[in-house]
């Protein structure tokens, strides 16, 4: 297939840090024409990660991964002028997309209503914290908070301890649900010509992934605690030292079968018939015991070999593997789940996959846009300007290719 | 019915436990036509699965079928039979998209695989999620999520260095709703390129891969130049989640005006601009001297409290949530985040509403999730043109 399923869509996008543009990466690499639109002002926050070099808007790793796929262009909408562009650019869009607080495209005077009136089909997607109505619409928030008030947090840590971070999982988890959203309305677009106004709350989004222990609540007046690494349904489950420093082998062991061929496997066959442990109650109430003997057996292995002897017996176990050098895991390196893409500044570097393989569709990758990087490319041929209107443009500081100093983040 | 988003869109669903049916949750709520295929004795094995009232397990009062099945409707059919492998396939002629999480061998195991299916339905869209992908060394590996966390990296950083990492989110299993959320995208994506070229394809989702796609690049972070390396082994925050005087909060401090701010709130200001605690990197060396400096202001205050005096600041705070929490909140009340949804057994029930907000084709839940079968005389005979008769026999082979 030689076309890719959204050539032809043209996304503006407003969005920084990580939830938006981990979206439009993806409808990026599937043939829409991305078009990021920063400023000189206030580049994308994401690009401030790294603070220590000449060029360095350009070298933070998360900005670049996350930012493949898309057109760069600068616009201060803080100016009239910048505005009316902005503007003009929807025109000729499709989708518009933004996860700025709810006031900022208010003050900006760039809600749906107005873009309506500038392409009555556009579909505009906003990504707010809290959402754009109840009483935190206007917290400050970002993606550890989500977690915090999503519910996910409560439910993880150690059984005694206290409620751990995910680690910053909202932000994909929003931005791979907006993908979903913009193809839903473009296909709705498709068979009726009109677009529409979508609202993305990302704490909220994460409480719908809570659904069941809202729902046990509701049921059963329960409430979800911490359960460390045990599981309701799996006996023994839980994770082992191994041979080494800090090194970890998880094991989940869901059926008295899978118990069997367990003890088989760790040449301890009369376990099996242990009465302590022949039924799922009877595992169940003697963990401590059981993990004890498991770990007495994990710790004489090397984590990958505790799995490979495992997994041949049919058993569920996995490394616990170090997340910075996964591009050294055996199945990912077979599956080619990271790839090299070679852009100015940072040279030739590695940059994940989607989870998402197609037989036909190709998924292309582009490395990031430079700040303003397009604004020829957009201002010239997209929207029509004249040489002489971008000199104007870039003397009055309205667009440009360096940022105007440090500490100008976000909007 | 107003139209739909995703209304005229017809999807087979052998999805079970969470991936499959959190993929088809997101196509049925937003209009699809979803049919279940279920295994004829116990269907769907989440129906096995709690929570039940009062945990009395009844295959038709799962709350997890509950909440991952609304807007679907189930008919029974055992794949394992040639009768039953051979219907299915007629199903799918007048199917737009199949969507299964089996392992790779299983599909194929039943002549079932996308290459046959295809013959039959070569604009067929076929989405398979799986542990590992459809290739790979781990191709047949078994997993549950703690295995996915493990392998994928999404333990490695999370707990204390002196002990062993701990697991996301506890028995919810997220890998399998995250998986899900990929195979939605990657269904319409196919499906939109289905609908240009007229032409289906096979779509691979490797839960794996996808929780790899939860963090924020760890690979390149070490191996980019002029990047930063975490300074610790786990990936803890100094001030983080903290205790207070009604529960937990979280105390995100993202940026040094934050870490200002927060001195100042909490009438530390000597610490402002201290070496020892003005960045990041040297709090972590010093956790306890920063708790034991904190811990008076925080558990004076409730999270109500810190998150209203926090936002004066604007610094994001948040209190960490229970389910019980989220349910009371005015906030997700205001916003009706939660509605009742009537079932024939469980009764009326509230569970999360819009997973977001469209505003011209709104999520919407037309069914409760169907009892095992419901619709099985209704579609056998819409799509197969079977009567009473011919499911009775059906039955009787224990094809249905």
């Amino acid at each position: 297939m030689s076309k890719q399923p959204f050539e032809g869509i043209r996304i503006c996008d407003l969005s920084q840090n990580w939830s938006g543009p981990y979206c439009t990466a993806y409808l990026g690499g599937m043939g829409a024409e991305v078009v990021k639109v920063e400023s000189i002002q206030h580049p994308d926050s994401f690009r401030f990660g790294n603070l220590v070099s000449d060029l360095w808007w350009e070298v933070y790793a998360p900005w670049n991964c996350t930012n493949v796929n898309k057109y760069g262009i600068t616009l201060d909408l803080n100016d009239p002028r910048g505005i009316e562009l902005f503007k003009k650019l929807v025109k000729v869009s499709d989708v518009v997309i933004e996860n700025f607080s709810s006031r900022v495209m208010e003050n900006l005077k760039l809600t749906y209503p107005v873009l309506k009136e500038v392409k009555p089909d556009i579909i505009m997607v906003s990504m707010p914290g809290y959402g754009l109505s109840g009483p935190w619409r206007d917290y400050a928030s970002f993606g550890l908070a989500f977690e915090q008030s999503g519910g996910m947090a409560y439910i993880t840590g150690y059984a005694e301890g206290s409620p751990q971070n995910l680690g910053g999982s909202a932000d994909p988890i929003a931005g791979m649900h907006a993908a979903f959203a913009i193809q839903a309305a473009l296909e709705y677009r498709r068979r009726t010509g009109k677009g529409q106004f979508i609202e993305i709350a990302q704490a909220e989004l994460l409480t719908r992934l809570l659904g069941v222990a809202l729902i046990d609540y509701n049921i059963n007046k329960k409430v979800w605690g911490r359960l460390g690494n045990r599981d309701p349904f799996r006996t023994p489950h839980g994770v082992y030292r191994c041979k080494g420093e800090d090194m970890w082998v998880a094991i989940s062991i869901s059926s008295d079968e899978e118990w069997g061929a367990f003890c088989q496997a760790i040449g301890k066959p009369d376990l099996a018939q242990d009465d302590r442990f022949s039924t799922f109650t009877n595992r169940w109430s003697n963990q401590d015991a059981l993990d004890k003997l498991i770990e007495a057996w994990t710790f004489k292995h090397d984590r990958y070999e505790a799995m490979a002897i495992l997994q041949k017996a049919g058993v569920a176990a996995g490394a616990v593997t170090i997340p910075d050098k996964l591009q050294h895991e055996p199945h990912l390196k077979d599956r080619g789940f990271f790839q090299e893409l070679t852009r100015d500044i940072i040279g030739n570097q590695l940059y994940p996959k989607w989870p998402i393989r197609f037989s036909e569709t190709t998924i292309k990758m582009r490395p990031a846009p430079k700040l303003g990087e397009h604004n020829n490319y957009v201002l010239e041929t997209i929207l029509g300007l004249l040489k002489s209107e971008i000199e104007e443009l870039e003397k009055n500081k309205i667009i440009g290719t360096t940022p105007l100093g440090v500490g100008a983040r976000g909007l | 019915m107003p139209d739909q988003a995703l209304s005229g869109i017809k999807v087979l669903d052998v999805g079970h436990h969470i991936a499959g049916p959190y993929c088809t949750k997101l196509l049925a709520d937003f209009g699809a036509q979803v049919i279940k295929v279920e295994r004829p004795d116990a269907g769907d094995p989440a129906r096995r699965m709690g929570p039940f009232p009062h945990d009395e397990p009844n295959q038709e009062a799962s709350g997890l079928f509950f909440y991952l099945n609304n807007n679907k409707q189930s008919i029974t059919l055992n794949l394992k039979t040639g009768a039953g492998a051979k219907i299915f396939q007629e199903l799918v002629k007048k199917m737009d998209i199949l969507v299964e999480n089996f392992s790779p061998r299983v599909m194929p195991g039943l002549g079932l695989s996308y290459e046959s299916l295809k013959i039959i339905n070569p604009s067929l869209v076929m989405t398979s999620i799986s542990n590992f992908g459809q290739s790979g060394l781990y191709r047949d590996y078994k997993a549950t999520d703690i295995v996915l966390q493990a392998l994928g990296g999404y333990m490695w950083g999370r707990g204390e260095p002196t002990r062993e990492p701990v697991r996301a989110t506890g028995g919810l299993d997220i890998t399998g709703f995250i998986g899900g959320m990929f195979a939605a995208t990657g269904t319409m994506t196919a499906y939109s390129s289905k609908i240009q070229t007229g032409l289906g394809q096979h779509v691979d989702i490797s839960l794996m891969e996808a929780i790899i796609c939860l963090q924020a690049y760890p690979v390149s972070m070490s191996t980019f130049p002029l990047n930063l390396p975490w300074p610790q082994k786990r990936w803890t925050f100094v001030p983080g989640v903290e205790e207070c005087k009604d529960g937990y909060i979280g105390v995100n401090v993202l940026t040094g005006s934050h870490w200002v701010s927060l001195c100042t709130m909490m009438g530390i200001d000597d610490w402002a601009e201290h070496p020892d605690y003005r960045i990041l990197i040297e709090r972590l060396k010093r956790p306890k001297d920063v708790r034991d400096r904190m811990r008076p202001w925080l558990m004076a205050r409730t999270k109500e409290e810190i998150l209203q005096e926090g936002q004066t600041w604007r610094i994001p705070f948040a209190p960490v949530y229970s389910s019980e929490d989220i349910i009371r909140s005015p906030h997700y009340q205001a916003r009706d985040s939660f509605i009742e949804i009537e079932h024939p057994v469980l009764g009326k029930v509230a569970q999360p509403g819009a997973t977001f907000r469209m505003a011209e084709t709104p999520w919407q839940v037309k069914n409760a999730a169907p009892l095992l079968g419901q619709n099985n005389e209704e579609l056998y005979g819409e799509l197969l043109g079977y009567g009473k008769g011919d499911l009775v026999k059906l039955r009787q082979a224990g094809v249905i």
